[in-house]
């Protein structure tokens, strides 16, 4: 997957972090950036303003506890609930204006260290996979926050979605649900 | 802008940014401590002009303290001289004197007509970075966010998470890549 472009981001990881650069490599970088060729700086530039804005609008991370999502409610955010019934799934309301969509799913997560999240289209072909999901056990549930979008976006596609729970010594892994989008 | 700010937690002030854009073309007329190996004395006050960075390695010496902010504000100045440009080439002439580029035009054969209108967005889709993030481990994404939104430096993100500082960069570089890897193509939700 490494191509010219990520080696240009890496270097100028370097260069602003305060690795080793080579000599010339500072002009070169500004050069490029007014004759309007350097598309790592321009990554980077959106990169850095987006984490930053997600992270002020607590969108950043996808999994929360229940302290953080009454955080997030008492920020003033609009943010709707949608309480996941896993045995018997109904499609979540997305109507009308929200910025953020929390997804509760009332789990047993006692004696679980680590889950994980993978996503599958119907026809078996792995969509993607959410590691290290952040959870507080005390809670019984876990809280998948996301961005309006984000949430018509994922409502939108039939999937199925199988979460992972770790023992404690992480020597086993069993299957904690099983959700297929309505 | 004398340069002469001193490091503040989270707010800098634009004087430090600006003394290491003029680095780039004109050197400024006093240099900053050098950040990680050097001896952190300020440099000696040298002609604005005379010592421009004809010579490359003293400018790569003569970097700023916190050069991390230097990414943003270079694109920023950029996009604003090619903006300010489009209206009024007066603007342009004097953006481009007031942080010393015009050195940097000359030296690679570019003039005021090559640079470029980026009128892009300044932001990726918060949805698809939300998505993209979503799939690092939690080791990376501790090393993006504290890099990015906590502004906390290489050995306070190995501190906290308890590795080196070179696993630390190992692992932002990978994740970068992985970001930008994963921003390039579909959301994730519908590449079916």
């Amino acid at each position: 997957m490494k191509n010219d472009l990520d080696s240009a981001i890496a270097r100028l990881d370097d260069y602003v972090r305060g690795g080793e650069i080579e000599p010339d490599y500072e002009e070169d970088l500004f050069a490029r950036a007014l004759a309007g060729n350097a598309p790592e700086l321009d990554f980077r530039t959106r990169l850095e303003n987006t984490l930053r804005s997600m992270a002020k609008r607590g969108t950043l991370d996808l999994w929360r506890t229940a302290r953080e999502v009454e955080e997030l409610v008492a920020s003033g955010r609009r943010v709707r609930i949608f309480d996941i019934d896993l045995a018997n799934p109904t499609p979540p309301d997305l109507s009308g204006d929200f910025d953020i969509f929390v997804t509760k799913v009332s789990i047993d997560l006692t004696g679980i260290r680590r889950c994980d999240l993978e996503v599958f289209t119907l026809d078996g072909r792995l969509l993607k996979k959410i590691p290290d999901i952040a959870f507080d056990p005390d809670d019984g549930a876990l809280f998948l926050c996301c961005e309006a979008e984000l949430a018509r976006v994922s409502a939108s596609v039939k999937a199925v979605s199988r979460l992972w729970g770790w023992s404690e010594d992480e020597s086993e892994r069993r299957l904690l649900a099983e959700y297929v989008s309505p | 802008m004398t340069g002469t700010s001193t490091r503040s937690s989270k707010g800098r002030s634009t004087a430090i940014v600006t003394r290491s854009v003029r680095c780039a073309g004109v050197c400024s007329p006093r240099f900053a401590p050098s950040r990680g190996g050097g001896s952190g004395r300020p440099r000696p006050r040298t002609s604005p002009r005379r010592h421009c960075c004809s010579s490359s390695s003293r400018c790569a010496r003569a970097r700023i303290r916190e050069p991390e902010r230097l990414a943003s504000f270079a694109l920023g100045i950029c996009r604003n001289l090619a903006r300010e440009g489009a209206r009024v080439d007066e603007r342009r002439r004097a953006l481009l004197e007031k942080y010393g580029l015009r050195a940097l035009l000359e030296k690679y054969g570019l003039t005021e007509s090559d640079l470029v209108d980026a009128r892009g967005p300044l932001e990726v889709q918060r949805s698809h970075l939300e998505d993209c993030f979503s799939q690092l481990t939690e080791r990376a994404r501790k090393v993006i966010r504290a890099t990015f939104c906590d502004e906390e430096s290489d050995a306070e993100i190995a501190a906290a998470i308890g590795i080196s500082d070179s696993n630390v960069r190992v692992i932002r570089h990978r994740s970068l890549a992985a970001l930008r890897n994963c921003l390039e193509g579909p959301i994730s939700w519908v590449q079916q």
